[in-house]
C-alpha cells in the first residue's frame, strides 16, 4: 500500500506543487489587497456603495478585513479548482484500467480494495495539503502584511472554512472514485463528475432566486458550505461538516463495492 | 496427488451478447509447459484474465494450485508471475525504478543474484536501467516485462504472447529460459500465443482455442500422429470411371492424370487398390504441425453469440 501511495503521489507531485504555489500566491495577493483597503479606509466606503443585497449575501466577506482575507476559501473558482483536482486524483483507477496498469498491479497478491484505498488516501493527502498550504499562507501573510490595527480572522473560522472546502472536494473526489468503477476511460469520469460538480454549484447559487433550484439544493454538497454564515458565526458548522462527511463516506463505500464487483 | 497448477471447470465468459470464452475445462499439471494457441480474439487473454481474477466468469470456476482464482485470489496470485500481452509502464520511471516498484508490491524481494542473472540473460545493461521507460523501444519493454514476471521465481508463469516484439536473439534467450524452467520441474508455464513455431519450440502440450471454445488439447506427438499425409497419385494414362474404395483416404482433387488424397492411417492398404490402374508415380508428403493446427483452428467459423437460452449476466458472479 505504501509503495502504491508513494508512486501515485510521485506522479502528481509537480501538479500538486504548482497548484499549492498558485493558491498560496493568490492568498498572499488577497491579503495584500485587503491591507491596502484598510490603509486607505476603503472598507467603509465599500459598504456604503455596495447594493444592500450584495452586502447581505456576502456578509463581512467584502466589507471587513478579516472577511476579505478569507475570500479565497469560498471563491467559486478556487473551490472548483480544488474540487476538479480531487476529481482528477480520484479517477486514477479508471486511468489504470485504460492503460492496463491495473493488470500488472492486480496480477500480484493485492486486493482490489487496496486500489480504492490508495486513490482515496492520495486524494485526501493532496487536498489537505492544498488546504493546508492556503491556511499556512493565510497566517504567514497576515503576520507579514496585515496593518497593525486590523482585526484578524479567528483561528477556528479559518480552520472551519478549510475543513468545509476540503470536505466538498472529498465529496466529489469520492463520487469520481465510485464512478471510476464503471468506467474504462479516465477522461470520461473526469468530465462527467466535473460537470456534475459545476451543476451542483449552480443549483446552490440559484437556490435563492429560482424555485426549482430550491427544491434540488439540498442534494448539492455546496448547500452545506455556508461560508458567509461561518464568517458571521451563524452557520450550523458541525451539522454541515457531518453531512459532507457522510456524503463522502457513502460515495467511498459505493466505490469499494463497485470496484470489488467489476470486470477490469 | 498434487493439485493441478491450473484447473478450469466449465469456465465461461460472455461480454454482453458476445462469447468471450465458453465452457473451458482444462488441467495443466505442475511442471508442465502448456501452450494456449488461437487466433486474435479467440479467448486466450480472457482465459488468462479470469485466472488472475481481473475478469469474473459468467459461470464455471478456475483454480491455481488448488486455490480458487476468485475466492482465494490472493493465495492463487501469490504463486503467479504474469506477463501481459500489452506491457503497461510508467513513462516517467527508469527501468530500475520500475522493477524496484513492482518488486515492492509483494511480501518478499527478488534476490540480487536472480536479478543479475535475468538482466544478463535478457541483455539489459545498467545504462538501459537508468533510462526512462518513455524512451524504451517495444522490445525493451517486453524484456523488462519478462524480467518482472520471472524475478520472484514464481511456481506458475502466465505469459500472454511472450515473444511479441522480441528480436530472434531474445526469443532464443526466452526459449532457453523456459527450457531450463521445464527441466527443473519447479515451474509451470502457461503461455498464450498465435505463433505456431514458438509453441512448437517450447511447449509440451497445446490447447487450441477457437471462437471462445477449446477445440483440442494434445501433446505435440499426438498432434503429429494425428496429422494426415497427402498422397499424390500420377497416372501414365488418363483414368476415368469409378474410384476404387481407398480405406482411410479422402479425395482432395481428382483429374484424369492425377489424384490428390489425404490419407489417415497406413498407406499399405491403399497401394494394392491402385495396382489395377496405370500408376506412374506416388508422392507422399507429411503435413507440418503448422498445417495440422491450422486445419484444426480453421475449421468453420465459430458462432460468437450467446445462445438464446442462456441468460445474460452482465457482470458475472460475485
Amino acid at each position: 500500500m505504501t509503495a502504491l501511495v508513494l508512486r501515485s503521489l510521485g506522479r502528481v507531485r509537480i501538479l500538486s506543487a504548482s497548484l499549492a504555489i498558485v493558491l498560496a500566491g493568490l492568498q498572499l495577493a488577497i491579503i495584500a489587497s485587503a491591507s491596502t483597503f484598510v490603509d486607505s479606509g476603503n472598507f467603509e466606503r465599500l459598504s456604503q456603495v455596495l447594493p444592500a443585497f450584495v452586502v447581505q449575501t456576502m456578509g463581512p466577506a467584502l466589507t471587513s478585513f478579516r472577511g476579505m482575507v478569507l475570500f479565497a476559501y469560498f471563491d467559486p473558482l478556487i473551490v472548483m479548482l480544488l474540487v476538479q483536482f480531487a476529481i482528477y486524483l480520484a479517477t486514477e483507477p479508471a486511468g489504470e484500467v485504460e492503460s492496463s496498469l491495473v493488470d500488472l498491479l492486480l496480477a500480484r497478491p493485492l486486493s482490489r480494495h487496496v486500489i480504492v484505498s490508495r486513490s482515496f488516501i492520495v486524494m485526501a493527502i493532496a487536498t489537505v495539503l492544498m488546504s493546508g498550504a492556503m491556511q499556512a499562507t493565510t497566517w504567514a501573510g497576515l503576520w507579514w502584511m496585515a496593518p497593525p490595527d486590523s482585526q484578524w480572522p479567528a483561528l477556528p473560522t479559518v480552520f472551519s472554512l478549510g475543513a468545509h472546502m476540503t470536505l466538498i472536494a472529498w465529496c466529489f473526489g469520492c463520487a469520481a472514485l465510485a464512478a471510476s468503477g464503471w468506467a474504462r476511460r479516465r477522461g470520461a469520469v473526469v468530465g462527467a463528475i466535473g460537470i456534475v460538480a459545476i451543476a451542483a454549484y449552480l443549483v446552490e447559487l440559484l437556490e435563492s432566486i429560482w424555485a426549482p433550484a430550491r427544491q434540488l439544493a439540498w442534494a448539492s454538497p455546496f448547500h452545506y458550505y455556508a461560508a458567509t454564515g461561518i464568517l458571521a458565526g451563524t452557520a450550523p458548522e458541525s451539522r454541515n461538516l457531518a453531512v459532507l462527511s457522510t456524503i463522502a463516506l457513502a460515495a467511498l463505500a459505493l466505490a469499494y463495492w463497485r470496484h470489488q464487483h467489476r470486470d477490469l | 496427488m498434487p493439485a493441478a497448477a491450473i484447473e478450469t471447470r466449465g469456465l465461461t465468459k460472455y461480454y454482453g451478447q458476445v462469447v468471450g470464452l465458453e465452457n473451458l475445462s482444462l488441467e495443466v499439471a505442475q511442471g508442465e509447459v502448456f501452450g494456449f494457441l488461437g487466433a486474435n480474439g479467440a479467448g486466450k487473454t480472457t482465459t488468462i484474465r479470469m485466472l488472475l481474477d481481473l475478469v469474473r466468469p459468467t459461470s464455471g470456476s478456475a483454480s491455481i494450485f488448488g486455490f480458487d482464482c476468485h475466492r482465494q485470489g490472493l493465495e492463487a496470485r501469490r504463486r503467479v508471475g504474469y506477463l501481459p500481452g500489452e506491457m503497461p509502464f510508467y513513462p516517467e520511471l527508469t527501468g530500475a525504478r520500475y522493477l524496484q516498484f513492482l518488486g515492492s508490491l509483494v511480501e518478499s524481494r527478488p534476490s540480487p543474484a536472480r536479478m543479475e542473472w535475468l538482466l544478463r540473460r535478457f541483455d539489459v545493461s545498467d545504462l538501459d536501467l537508468k533510462r526512462r521507460m518513455r524512451d524504451y523501444s517495444h522490445g525493451m519493454k517486453r524484456k523488462l516485462g519478462l524480467i518482472q514476471a520471472l524475478m520472484m521465481e514464481p511456481p506458475l508463469l502466465i505469459l500472454d504472447e511472450p515473444t511479441s516484439g522480441l528480436d530472434p536473439l531474445m526469443i532464443e534467450a526466452f526459449s532457453e529460459t523456459v527450457d531450463e524452467l521445464a527441466r527443473s520441474g519447479s515451474t509451470t508455464v502457461f503461455l498464450s500465443s498465435h505463433i505456431l513455431s514458438e509453441v512448437e519450440r517450447i511447449c509440451q502440450r497445446i490447447g487450441l482455442v477457437r471462437g471462445g471454445q477449446l477445440v483440442a488439447v494434445r501433446t505435440l506427438s499426438e498432434l503429429r500422429g494425428a496429422a494426415p499425409r497427402r498422397m499424390t497419385v500420377l497416372f501414365s494414362a488418363p483414368v476415368n470411371g469409378d474410384l476404387p474404395t481407398l480405406p482411410g483416404a479422402t479425395i482432395v482433387s481428382r483429374e484424369p492424370a492425377q489424384w490428390v488424397l489425404d490419407v489417415h492411417g497406413p498407406v499399405g492398404e491403399i497401394i494394392p487398390r491402385l495396382a489395377s490402374l496405370p500408376v506412374a508415380d506416388v508422392q507422399l508428403a507429411a503435413f507440418t504441425l503448422d498445417e495440422t493446427i491450422l486445419r484444426l483452428l480453421g475449421h468453420g467459423h465459430a458462432d460468437r453469440h450467446v445462445p438464446k437460452e442462456v441468460p445474460y449476466q452482465p457482470e458475472g458472479r460475485t
